[in-house]
């Protein structure tokens, strides 16, 4: 009977799994997502040139031919560059979005389990979110020095109130649902009581805000390696290209439009799988039962 | 601590719980005293703020800031035979006998359940939670567990979230979560007050059963008289956080020795009696007024602005004493024996 006990918890990864896949969102999220990443991570193997090639006499071709998605205004092939950037904009994204989680998750519990951290985590919460977003993380940034740990680092940090915020309300509401006293009195103790029966009924709002985060790191990453505090300026990401094709805009629009593309594909594949995620994770949203 | 009777598991004494509002105290439960015996049904009685939930509560040790125990005792027998005193025991060692000593099932049924947990899941947890057992062992408990409630298809439900079933059957699952570890106490706040009624009396005769199988002593807390009727032994009737009378059960039934349990039973519509000699609907008859605030109780009797049999003295302090009107029948009421 003891020698069962781990397929248990196995057995119920497994269903949960075969759940999600049943959804053709959460395949087709997948796919995309994991086409982007094997692109980026195969990045060296795929791209046909090197991302930081110039060659002045092709500057600005449009898409086509030789160049897939183009070339920018030094010369430089789109279509490389882009695969190439997105191994640092995910990376961004992903490490953002995971501090942030941990950060906001962390003191939005705490906040709102436990009424005398409440104030004072409130406060601070409503404080970091009185600052511009950008303006706050150019603060941390200078303040810590500029390198890639640095701008998630900051990132995270500017980030975390956005969830701490969202966690912090729920758990208010969850705190006083009756299940939450009837655990307390058959004695579970509080820190279960704040994982299992407050946080798993906090994941939807988490994993919505969380799709957001990344892409707004992605996009904040860029503002950053504008400004020059970002990850030096010849390793490309997805926002500096936006960023540098829009004084192009007019003229050679695929500069934006693909790194542009490439931030919305992965974003929504990331919500599609998401939103499956949440539905299979809360059983009352789970139609095939 | 050793004054228990030897029947006894739970004894509170002059218990004052306070809820402290800025300069105004709300004294919610003032000075009570009851005991429950083993294997026995108490029934603790009253209208909305008569300091019934908040006794339970203080039992559990769950009441929430700035609720907070003053004086008094809560003996409590464990297990093992050893007496402690629940008001005093620190909160790890309560957490413990939370659920595994002392249970409690709560008055909505609907909700007390994690929607996000199978049934089986949430009963086996409780058990992990108290018992050095593996989870298949765990598991198979809870499932005898819910044969135990008596749900059907035990083994099949063991995987049904709460969502899937329906009222009755979700409180007999907290029924089962909260006898999964065998309490010597199970305090049920108003259990069947969200249940219709003949799934009502099917979960009163269920834990009638259980309790009978499992030995253990039920502190029953619940505003209806009907209820009391099929399942207390003992009832003890609160009034604006104090005991006003206490009585066995076929006692209090046929003899009131005060004014408020009077009114309560008069409450009750029976249509036997409430038809006039011509058969025409006689009104019901409620208790005027309402029960006064706990912050700013009345001098003399708490009762005495609703009271129909109020004197003179009722309304100077101090209030009346808790008295044996009779052998094993307490009243606080001055005019007692005019009853």
């Amino acid at each position: 009977m003891a020698a069962s006990a781990p397929t248990a918890g196995n057995s119920e990864r497994v269903r949960l799994l075969g759940l999600l896949l049943k959804r053709r969102t959460v395949v087709v999220g997948l796919v995309v997502l994991g086409l982007i990443a094997a692109l980026a991570i195969l990045a060296p193997l795929i791209a046909p040139y090197a991302p930081n090639k110039l060659s002045v006499v092709n500057r600005l071709k449009p898409p086509g031919g030789t160049w897939l998605f183009g070339t920018d205004e030094f010369g430089r092939d789109v279509f490389s560059r882009t695969i190439y950037a997105g191994r640092l904009s995910l990376l961004v994204g992903g490490a953002v979005v995971v501090m942030a989680a941990v950060l906001g998750v962390t003191l939005g519990l705490c906040a709102g389990f436990f009424r005398r951290l409440d104030t004072p985590i409130a406060r601070i919460i409503d404080a970091m979110m009185a600052f511009p977003d950008i303006l706050l993380a150019i603060a941390l940034v200078a303040a810590l020095g500029p390198s890639l740990v640095t701008v998630i680092v900051a990132l995270g940090i500017v980030y975390a109130p956005r969830l701490a915020r969202i966690v912090r309300a729920s758990t208010l509401v969850i705190r006083e649902l009756p299940y939450v006293e009837a655990a307390r009195a058959l004695g579970v103790s509080t820190p279960r009581i704040m994982t299992r029966h407050v946080l798993r009924n906090l994941v939807s709002p988490i994993l919505v805000q969380g799709t957001f985060i990344f892409a707004y790191a992605m996009l904040a990453e860029a503002g950053l390696s504008f400004l020059g505090l970002g990850v030096s300026p010849e390793v490309p990401t997805w926002g500096t290209m936006i960023a540098a094709g829009r004084q192009y805009i007019g003229q050679a629009d695929w500069m934006t439009l693909f790194p542009g593309v490439a931030i919305v594909l992965s974003v929504l594949s990331l919500q599609m799988v998401g939103d499956g995620l949440r539905d299979v994770l809360d059983p009352r949203l789970r139609k095939d039962l | 601590m050793t004054e228990l009777a030897a029947d006894v598991v739970l004894q509170v004494e002059d218990l004052r719980t306070h809820f402290e509002l800025g300069r105004r105290v709300a004294k919610s439960v003032d000075g009570v005293s009851f005991s429950v015996r083993r294997g026995e049904t108490v029934a603790v009685v009253g209208e909305s703020g008569s300091g019934k939930s908040v006794t339970s509560l203080s039992i559990m040790r769950l009441l929430a800031p700035p609720g907070r125990i003053i004086g008094g005792r809560i003996l409590y027998r464990r297990r093992d035979g050893s007496m402690v005193d629940i008001a005093e025991l620190p909160e790890k060692a309560m957490r413990a006998v939370r659920g595994r000593e002392i249970a409690m099932i709560f008055q909505e049924p609907m909700t007390s359940l994690n929607p996000l947990f199978t049934v089986g899941d949430q009963i086996s947890e409780m058990i992990l939670l108290h018992e050095p057992v593996g989870r298949a062992a765990a598991r198979a408990r809870a499932k005898r567990m819910l044969e135990l409630v008596e749900i059907p298809a035990a083994e099949r439900r063991l995987d049904d979230y709460p969502h899937q079933m329906s009222g009755g059957m979700r409180q007999r699952v907290m029924i089962a979560l909260a006898l999964a570890c065998t309490p010597s106490l199970l305090i049920a706040d108003e259990p069947t007050t969200a249940l219709d009624v003949t799934i009502q009396a099917q979960i009163l005769d269920l834990l009638r059963r259980l309790q009978a199988q499992i030995g253990m002593s039920i502190l029953f807390v619940t505003h209806n008289l009907g209820v009391v009727a099929e399942i207390a032994h003992e009832v003890v009737v609160m009034y604006a956080g104090r005991v006003v009378e206490q009585a066995p059960v076929t006692r209090l039934f046929e003899r009131q020795k005060h004014p408020y349990t009077r009114g309560l039973l008069a409450c009750i519509p029976d249509a036997s009696r409430d038809r006039g000699a011509a058969g025409e609907r006689l009104r019901l008859n409620p208790i005027p007024g309402n029960v006064p605030n706990v912050t700013a109780l009345p001098a003399g009797c708490s009762f005495a602005a609703r009271c129909p049999y109020v004197v003179d003295v009722c309304t100077k302090d101090p209030g009346p004493p808790l008295v044996a009107a009779e052998v094993a029948h307490l009243s606080r009421c001055w005019r007692h024996e005019a009853l």
